[in-house]
């Protein structure tokens, strides 16, 4: 489990990111810019869970995993969500404070000292990777901010579209869609929380889930349905 | 105006999926954001 799921999260993140990224290429947006780079992100954390797995410790691996896969995923992601909702003055904003933070958070990875063998715990053998490695302070702390944003702009961006669409009772596929994404996004989140209460596996599950949620979430959100909404009579 | 069309709908089942889906997800949101600062203040007890 600690081998295929994270490699199978990988590949199904690289394929979409190339789907959001060619959008991008196509209909320009930053939104779906910093969408495709979060999405590289999560094949990126993806991918060096699965080298963990199937070949041992790695320190480079190890700070790329907790970087890409831990720290910035959801921030960047959630990036994309503020770009498509809100002013760009407000988004260029966050964006500048996004990237100083992810330079700050590269800095403290790739200088913190590593200790394998904390890994392993009540519930872990050690082959899941997890960021209690990590023995300097002041880097865990990073996380849950970057997750806190990522999460509120991500799950509460797509959350808030369903609704505005819901409520309008059109574009049906976007609805569906943003609720898809909304709940894709909170999986890592919950897996990565279980997997602190050491919960063996909740971490890579939830991943590999919410990415199949997020792909699906895009794909039916970009994906007209036809006409499946009554319109209203003339008389009204 | 009023952006709301009450006259307009989604098909039945949508009509009943969607704001249970909608409000699971709000539901879902706030243990979160509660999840995570208790976590980031250590006030849940987790794995160092």
């Amino acid at each position: 489990m600690n081998t295929v799921l994270p490699l199978l999260s990988s590949l199904i993140s690289f394929v979409f990111a190339i789907f959001v990224l060619n959008r991008y290429r196509t209909r320009k947006g930053t939104h779906l810019l910093f969408w495709g780079i979060g999405t590289l992100f999560y094949g990126i954390g993806g991918f060096c869970e699965f080298y963990n797995g199937a070949f041992g410790w790695n320190p480079l691996v190890f700070r790329l995993w907790y970087l890409f896969g831990a720290i910035l995923v959801a921030a960047w992601l959630g990036q994309g969500t503020v770009y498509l909702l809100t002013k760009p003055r407000w988004a260029n904003g966050l964006m500048i404070a996004l990237v100083l933070g992810s330079l700050f958070a590269l800095f403290k990875v790739f200088t913190a000292q590593l200790d394998p063998s904390l890994m392993a715990g009540a519930g872990h053998t050690g082959s899941e990777l997890s960021g209690r490695a990590i023995v300097t302070d002041g880097v865990r702390v990073l996380t849950p901010f970057f997750n806190l944003y990522g999460t509120v702009t991500l799950v509460g961006g797509a959350g808030y579209s369903a609704y505005i669409f819901w409520r309008k009772r059109v574009l049906l596929h976007r609805t569906i869609g943003n609720i898809l994404i909304a709940v894709g996004a909170t999986l890592p989140a919950f897996g990565g929380f279980f997997s602190r209460l050491q919960i063996p596996g909740a971490l890579y599950i939830g991943e590999f889930l919410g990415i199949i949620l997020l792909f699906l979430g895009f794909l039916r959100a970009t994906t007209e349905m036809g006409e499946t909404v009554s319109a209203p009579t003339p008389a009204n | 105006m009023d952006k709301t069309n009450a006259s307009r709908k989604y098909p039945p089942m949508y009509e009943k999926i969607v704001p249970f889906a909608l409000t699971a997800l709000a539901l879902l949101v706030i243990v979160l954001v509660l999840v995570t600062i208790a976590v980031a203040l250590g006030l849940i007890p987790t794995a160092a």
